[in-house]
């Protein structure tokens, strides 16, 4: 994945009004939340840190964006290029997220670019 | 031209606008338009119509007439291949136009089976012969029909409730918009458009869909002509919209927000190049903007299922040319060029991942998808209707969805989700041969009636153009049926027993003959 950082300001969604980025995708990503009717606000300075753990050795897990829609429900979202979906630091924050998410009534989904990871099997 | 006026008017009239039935059905216009009019220009929209016979006919009429001619169409191609007998001089595709913005993004969804159950019921005692658990790639590589497969009950209530979970979500992104979203329902026959609106009827009102507006042939016009004036009102009483072949060009109902496909769509190769009419079309409806801000920009969510190999589908409605104009109004500012921030904790987390990438193989990554492959026509049909199987027993699907993912067309985003997974209970079924309670002579005025619908439809998704053909389509699946079903007997004289094992298999037969691959066989061999 190219990676890319920078800024994007002017944001009406976004909480404080501007945002970075670390790669191209979630640059993209964060102008499709912008887009998006269905969403009222968003952010990535949410403060949640999720722990996990890793062959053995526990850490902790910044999940990129905290999505809130319109009826208030929300959603934590990942932002993820196709091999890193393979990894499995990953598969493994995914699955404390998905627990860590059921438990509070958000919802989890991970976002990645190209057709390989929609038509084939990606766990 | 208007249906019920005189056609005087069109002697004094500059620019004559009507439809072709008009001309077809009311032969007075006609008239005034050959005695009375000397030299015309043609808009033939929905060109692609141009080559069904009679129409083809009535425009080369007025040839001596016309000074210019001007064919438009939203699909010019045409499963047979042919195209309006005019030259392409412009070509603006759903691709463009998803980047011009000027119609809804589409975004499609479908879920990933992990493993499949299938039961087998004898269709007389009900009893369950068999019972297996497969995994996915074992189906794609058995011969399922993907209708079959799709319409089992529940497939098709997770179907249902995947796309219904989506209208919700619309209903969120439309909170501020005059238009109330509606779910467009796509089916492949009469039957199957039952089947569907009573399940659809059952699992609705969880989510609030409760008017659902059935449409097709045997419809009642009341029904037919609620359907077509859906587009007048922003915010019908209607949720929902079942349909078969009927609600098509010149449809356009902004309100779709969700389409659901129950019915596998086809194409034809002619020279690397493929045609296909059908989905692109159906997609079409629900393309139309309900809004004009390019702040913001709708999506059309399309449900659709792996079995159904939509893929070349996919690829030739995408959009790809990404980022920057997802931002028309070019509001949101792009400070580049920023020094990146090291903190420590990426820092570490970078190490940890280049340590992956040697632990762990990449070659993992799944392979590009396989180019799609090309449909030969079934030359030899007699002989693959002859030895084609039929399944003598009751098939129940039960999937198990591990995640549900979405593919964005014009930007390539995919969206990897598990919490939303529906869980759908069903209830267990009567026996197939018993659901109807017919006595033998309603019973064979049924299977008739199925035998004519069954050549209509094949010739429509043939080369939409249900012409005198369907005699010998009927002769043909006559014969088929007496041969395989009824011990060569004809439907009429045949036992009670085998008509009603037929009229369990009958969408069985349908299936084969939706393959235009065999259409086409049977048609150039005649």
């Amino acid at each position: 994945m190219i990676s890319k950082r920078g800024k994007l300001t002017n944001l009406e969604k976004n909480v404080e009004g501007f945002c970075k980025y670390d790669s191209v995708l979630e640059r993209e990503y964060m102008v499709e939340l912008e887009r998006d009717p269905a969403v009222k606000s968003w952010t990535k300075s949410h403060g949640i840190k999720i722990p996990y753990n890793f062959l053995g050795f526990s850490r902790s897990y910044l999940p990129d964006f905290l999505v809130e829609f319109q009826d208030g429900s929300k959603e934590l979202h990942e932002t993820k290029g196709l091999p890193l979906l393979f990894w499995l630091s990953t598969k493994l924050k995914a699955e404390s997220a998905e627990e860590y998410c059921k438990n509070r009534g958000l919802k989890y989904k991970r976002i990645t670019k190209g057709r390989r990871a929609f038509y084939r099997k990606v766990d | 031209m208007q249906p019920g006026s005189s056609a005087t008017g069109i002697r004094s009239g500059n620019i004559i606008l009507g439809n072709i039935h008009q001309i077809y059905e009311k032969t007075d216009n006609w008239k005034v338009v050959v005695d009375n009019v000397d030299s015309l220009v043609i808009f033939n929209d929905e060109a692609h119509n141009t080559k069904a016979e009679q129409y083809n006919d009535l425009i080369n009429k007025l040839k001596p007439k016309r000074f210019f001619r001007l064919d438009t169409t939203a699909t010019p191609d045409r499963l047979d291949g042919l195209h309006p007998d005019s030259k392409m001089i412009y070509v603006y595709g759903i691709a463009e136009a998803m980047r011009d913005k000027i119609i809804k993004r589409i975004v499609v969804f479908h879920p990933d089976v992990s493993k499949v159950s299938l039961t087998y019921d004898d269709l007389e005692t009900g009893k369950t012969i068999s019972a297996e658990e497969v995994p996915w790639e074992e189906i794609e590589k058995r011969k399922i029909s993907a209708r079959r497969y799709i319409t089992n009950v529940k497939p098709m209530r997770q179907q249902m409730a995947i796309a219904l979970e989506l209208l919700k979500k619309q209903r969120l992104a439309t909170t501020n918009s005059k238009y109330k979203p509606l779910l467009f329902v796509i089916a492949v026959s009469i039957n199957d458009a039952k089947n569907i609106a009573r399940e659809l009827e059952k699992i609705g009102p969880k989510y609030d869909v409760n008017k659902i507006l059935e449409v097709h042939n045997e419809s009642e016009d009341e029904l037919k002509e609620e359907a077509k004036n859906l587009n007048k009102n922003p915010r019908p009483d209607v949720d929902a919209v079942v349909s078969v072949m009927m609600l098509r060009e010149g449809w356009d109902v902004r309100n779709i927000c969700v389409e659901l496909l129950f019915r596998k769509f086809c194409y034809k190769t002619v020279e690397d190049k493929r045609y296909s009419v059908y989905g692109p079309q159906v997609i079409g409806r629900g393309l139309r903007r309900m809004s004009k801000s390019d702040k913001e920009w709708e999506s059309l969510y399309v449900v659709d299922h792996p079995i159904l190999k939509h893929q070349w589908l996919w690829e030739d409605l995408k959009a790809t040319e990404y980022p920057d104009d997802i931002d028309p109004a070019n509001i949101i500012i792009d400070e580049e060029k920023i020094k990146p921030e090291k903190n420590e904790e990426q820092l570490e987390e970078k190490t940890l991942e280049q340590a992956e990438m040697e632990r762990f193989d990449l070659s993992k990554i799944p392979p590009t998808p396989d180019p799609v492959g090309v449909v030969e026509p079934i030359y030899e049909w007699q002989k693959y209707l002859d030895e084609c199987k039929f399944e003598f027993s009751k098939m129940n699907i039960s999937q198990e969805i591990s995640q549900i993912k979405s593919l964005n067309l014009d930007s390539e985003h995919v969206s990897l989700q598990k919490n939303d997974i529906p869980e759908v209970d069903v209830q267990i079924l009567e026996k197939a041969t018993n659901t109807e309670q017919w006595d033998k002579k309603e019973l064979i005025e049924q299977l008739e009636k199925q035998i004519l619908s069954i050549a209509r439809s094949a010739l429509l998704e043939y080369d939409r153009n249900p012409d005198e053909r369907q005699i010998i389509l009927i002769k043909i699946i006559k014969n088929h049926i007496a041969k395989r079903f009824l011990y060569g007997k004809p439907v009429e004289e045949a036992e009670e027993k085998p008509l009603r094992i037929l009229w369990a298999m009958i969408d069985q037969v349908r299936d084969i003959f939706m393959q235009p691959e065999l259409i086409e066989g049977i048609l150039s061999n005649k």
